[in-house]
C-alpha cells in the first residue's frame, strides 16, 4: 500500500516536473523570439537613420536570437557591402573633389568615408592633411654644403642654422653628410629679415603687371619659380599674368591663343571659372555668327530649304537670337511661295506653318494656299459625284480620296467612298 | 547576463547584456567597462531612453565612434577660456563670480562632461572618444581669483579645468602661490605652460638677431615646462600661446620640444581633424549674457555624412 502510494505521488511530481520544464522551454522560447524581434527593429531604426555601423552590429547580435540564421546572414552580408561601396564612394568623391581644389566638399566626402568605414587609414590621412599645413621643406644635402650654406639659401641669414641642427636632431658643429634629408621649418615673413633675389624680383614682376606690362611680369615672375619653384607668390602672379592675358585675347576675338592661356591657369584659381565662362560664351557667339553667315549666302543663293536648316541649328544654341528669328521668317516665307508658285500647295502649306504668323505676309500667304487647297478638294468633290452619276464608281472613289488628302476634313467625301465601296461589293457579288 | 554573446566589428567589441532589476547605465558600465563613469557610451550606443529589468543593451567594450561622426553631422569640442574672476564688478577679461558660477552651473545642469587636455588631444589624435557634450574649460595666466573664486566653485559642481600659466608671474601679488597650483594640480586640475614671460612667441624684437630670439623662445617654452613638473611634481605636455599667437615656426618648435598640444585664442569648437598645434578655445568675456555664452558650446556640426 505504502509502496503504491510511493510510486503515484512519485508519478504525479514527474508529470508535474516534466509540465514545468516544458513551460521554462515555451517561455524561453518566447523570450529569444522577442529579444530577436527587437534588435531587428532597432537595426531597422538604425539604418533608416543613416547609422549603418550600429544597425549592422544590431543586426549581428541579433543572430544569437535567430531560429533562422541563414535569412540574418543574407541581411548583415547586403548591409556589409552597402557600408563598403558607401565608404569607397565617398572616398573617390573626396579625391576627385581634392583635384579639382573643392576642398570643402573634399573634407565633406572624407568624413563621410571614415563615417562608413572608421578604419579608413586613407580618408583620415587625407582629412588631416587638408586641415594640419606642412610645416616643414625638405632637403637633400648636396656636396660642400654647410648649415650656414642651408642657412643662407633658405633664409637668407646663417644665424638660423642653429635652428637647422636643432630640427634635424644634430649637434653643433655636425657634419652634413651627402644625400641626407633634412627637414627645413617653414618660417613667415616676421621672422625673416632679410629680402631674398626671389622677394626682390617678385616685386618687379608685381610691378610690371601693374602697369600692364604683362611680358615683362611673366618674365620676372618665371626667373622666382626658376630659383624656388614652391613660390606661392610666384606662382599666383603667373596665374593673375595668364588670366588678364587670356581676357585681352578674348577681346581680340584670338579664342585659340586665350584658350592656351586659361589651360595654364590652375582650376580654383580666383575668376578662372568666370574667364572660362566667358570664353565658352564667345566661342558659342563666333559659332552662331559663322553659321549666321552661311544661312545668308544660302538664302541669297535662293536655297531657302537649307538656309531654314541652318536656321534650326542656330536657334537651337540661342533661341532668342533675333536675326535668326527673323532671316528664318524671311526664308520660310519665301520658300512656301516658291512652293505655292510651283503649285505644290500642300508642302507650301507645311513650310508656311513653321513661321511666325505676324510677320509679314505670312497670314495672307497662308490664306491663299488654304483657299487654292479647298478649291481643288471641291473640284475633286465634283468630279467624283459625276463619275459616280455616270456608274463609274472606281473613279468616283478616286476623286473623293483626293479631296481627303487635300480636305481630310470633307466629311461628304469620306461618306460617299463608304457608299461607293458598298456599291461596289454587291456588284461583285452579283457578277 | 549573458556575456557569452558578443562581436566584433570595425575593431569595436560588443557584448550583449540583459538587465536586471536595479541595473543602471553606470551599474553596467562598472560590470563590463570597470569605469562607471563611462555610462555615456552605453547611453549613447543604445537607442533607449530608460532600462528596465530584462532590457536588451549592446555595451560597446571598445571606443565605437572616436571621431565623434554621424549621419546628420559630427561631433566638436568647445573649449573655453577665462582669464580673471572678481568679487566686484566685471570687465573685458574679468568675469564676475556670479556670472562664473551660472555659467558653470548651466554646464553642469545641460550634462556637459569635463575633460582634460589629454583626453582631447587624444581625440584629436584618433585615439579616444568622448561624450557628446564634452567641454574643455581653461584658465589663462595663474591669477590668484582662480583659486580664490573659481576654483571653490567647480569643485562645487564637480567640474575640473585646466590652468595654462607663465611661470614667471606665479607667487606674484596678483599671482597663485607654487603651493596653490600644487593643490589644484592634486585635484585633478591640468597645468600648462603659458610659456615664461608670456612673451607674443611670434614677433623678433627690434634689433634682435634670429639666433638670439630663436634661443629666447626655446628657453620660454622648455624653462616653464620644467618648473611646472619641478613644482607641482606633474609632467606640463600642453601649452597656450601667449596672446593666442602662432605660425608655423613657432608651432613647428612647440610640437618640436615634445609639447602634445597648443591652444590658441581663436574662437570655435573643435572637430576631431583641428591641429592639435593650432586649438581653438574661446575666450568668455566679463559682458557674456548666458546666451552669449552658450554660442560659443557648440557640441556638434551639422552636414549630411550620408
Amino acid at each position: 500500500m505504502v509502496k503504491s502510494s510511493c510510486l503515484r505521488f512519485s508519478l504525479h511530481l514527474f508529470i508535474i516536473l516534466g509540465c514545468i520544464g516544458v513551460y521554462h522551454q515555451a517561455s524561453a522560447d518566447v523570450r529569444q523570439e522577442e529579444n530577436y524581434l527587437l534588435l531587428q527593429t532597432r537595426a531597422t531604426d538604425l539604418e533608416r537613420k543613416g547609422e549603418l555601423n550600429r544597425a549592422l552590429e544590431h543586426l549581428m547580435m541579433s543572430r544569437y536570437f535567430s531560429s533562422d540564421n541563414a535569412l540574418v546572414d543574407e541581411k548583415i552580408n547586403v548591409l556589409k557591402e552597402k557600408i563598403h561601396d558607401a565608404a569607397e564612394k565617398q572616398f573617390k568623391a573626396g579625391m576627385t573633389y581634392l583635384a579639382e581644389n573643392k576642398t570643402a566638399n573634399a573634407r565633406r566626402a572624407f568624413l563621410s568615408a571614415l563615417f562608413y568605414n572608421p578604419g579608413h587609414r586613407q580618408a583620415l590621412n587625407q582629412l588631416k592633411s587638408l586641415t594640419i599645413p606642412p610645416r616643414f621643406k625638405h632637403y637633400t644635402v648636396k656636396k660642400g654644403d654647410t648649415p650656414n650654406t642651408i642657412a643662407a639659401h633658405f633664409y637668407h641669414d646663417e644665424t638660423w642654422k642653429d635652428a637647422i641642427l636643432f630640427f634635424n636632431n644634430l649637434a653643433p658643429g655636425a657634419a652634413l653628410p651627402e644625400g641626407m634629408t633634412l627637414n627645413i621649418p617653414i618660417a613667415g615673413r616676421e621672422i625673416i629679415q632679410k629680402k631674398s633675389q626671389e622677394d626682390v624680383l617678385l616685386s618687379k614682376a608685381r610691378a610690371l603687371f601693374k602697369k600692364g606690362d604683362n611680358r615683362a611680369a611673366l618674365e620676372a615672375a618665371d626667373k622666382v619659380l626658376s630659383l624656388d619653384p614652391s613660390n606661392r607668390g610666384a606662382g599666383e602672379l603667373t596665374a593673375a599674368i595668364y588670366l588678364k592675358m587670356a581676357n585681352q585675347q578674348i577681346e581680340e576675338k584670338q579664342y585659340a591663343e586665350a584658350k592656351d592661356l586659361v589651360d595654364k591657369v590652375p582650376r580654383g584659381f580666383k575668376n578662372r571659372k568666370k574667364t572660362v565662362a566667358r570664353l565658352d560664351a564667345a566661342l558659342q557667339d563666333a559659332e552662331i555668327e559663322a553659321m549666321l553667315e552661311d544661312a545668308w549666302t544660302a538664302f541669297n543663293a535662293g536655297d531657302y530649304e537649307k538656309t531654314i536648316h541652318i536656321l534650326k541649328k542656330v536657334q537651337s544654341i540661342s533661341p532668342e537670337n533675333k536675326e535668326a528669328i527673323n532671316l528664318f521668317n524671311t526664308a520660310t516665307f519665301e520658300y512656301a511661295k516658291k512652293l505655292y508658285n510651283e503649285e505644290k500647295d500642300l508642302s507650301a502649306l507645311a513650310v508656311i506653318e513653321n513661321a511666325d504668323k505676324k510677320y509679314k505676309g505670312v497670314e495672307s500667304l497662308t490664306q491663299k494656299i488654304e483657299a487654292r487647297i479647298n478649291a481643288r478638294a471641291q473640284e475633286h468633290y465634283r468630279k467624283g459625284v459625276k463619275y459616280f452619276l455616270n456608274e463609274n464608281l472606281e473613279q468616283a472613289i478616286f476623286h473623293w480620296e483626293a479631296t481627303l488628302s487635300l480636305n481630310p476634313d470633307h466629311a461628304k467625301a469620306g461618306e460617299n467612298i463608304v457608299k461607293a465601296r458598298r456599291l461596289l461589293n454587291k456588284i461583285e457579288k452579283i457578277e | 547576463m549573458q556575456s557569452s554573446k558578443e562581436l566584433t566589428n570595425n575593431d569595436t567589441k560588443i557584448v550583449l547584456a540583459e538587465t536586471k532589476k536595479g541595473d543602471s547605465f553606470s551599474s553596467l558600465a562598472l560590470t563590463h567597462l570597470n569605469d562607471a563613469s563611462k555610462e555615456w557610451m552605453l547611453r549613447e550606443y543604445n537607442p533607449i531612453d530608460r532600462l528596465l529589468p530584462g532590457s536588451i543593451v549592446l555595451i560597446p567594450k571598445t571606443d565605437y565612434n572616436r571621431a565623434g561622426l554621424y549621419a546628420d553631422g559630427f561631433q566638436t569640442i568647445p573649449v573655453i577660456s577665462y582669464h580673471r574672476l572678481t568679487k566686484g564688478n566685471a570687465e573685458k577679461l574679468v568675469v564676475s563670480e556670479p556670472v562664473f558660477e551660472a555659467q558653470i552651473r548651466f554646464l553642469r545642469d545641460s550634462g556637459f562632461s569635463p575633460i582634460s587636455p589629454a583626453q582631447l588631444i587624444n581625440f584629436l589624435n584618433y585615439r579616444e572618444q568622448l561624450p557628446q557634450k564634452s567641454i574643455l574649460i581653461t584658465f589663462n595666466g595663474g591669477w590668484r581669483s582662480i583659486y580664490e573664486i573659481a576654483y571653490p566653485i567647480l569643485k562645487k559642481y564637480k567640474m575640473k579645468a585646466t590652468l595654462f600659466i607663465d611661470t614667471d608671474f606665479i607667487g606674484g601679488k596678483k599671482a597663485m602661490s607654487w603651493e596653490q597650483l600644487k593643490k589644484m594640480a592634486d585635484n585633478g586640475f591640468a597645468i600648462g605652460s603659458l610659456t615664461k614671460t608670456h612673451r607674443d612667441l611670434t614677433k623678433m624684437k627690434k634689433g634682435e638677431s634670429f639666433d638670439a630670439y630663436f634661443n629666447i623662445i626655446k628657453e620660454e617654452l622648455t624653462r616653464s615646462r620644467d618648473q611646472i613638473l619641478e613644482k607641482t611634481g606633474y609632467p606640463c605636455s600642453y601649452m597656450a600661446y601667449p596672446y593666442g599667437k602662432t605660425n608655423a615656426f613657432v608651432s613647428s618648435l612647440v610640437q618640436k620640444l615634445g609639447f602634445k598640444g597648443a591652444f590658441t585664442l581663436s574662437r570655435g569648437s573643435v572637430p576631431f581633424y583641428t591641429d592639435p598645434y593650432k586649438i581653438n578655445r574661446s575666450m568668455v568675456y566679463g559682458s557674456f549674457s548666458l546666451d552669449q555664452f552658450r554660442k560659443n558650446l557648440a557640441v556638434f556640426k551639422r552636414t549630411d555624412l550620408k
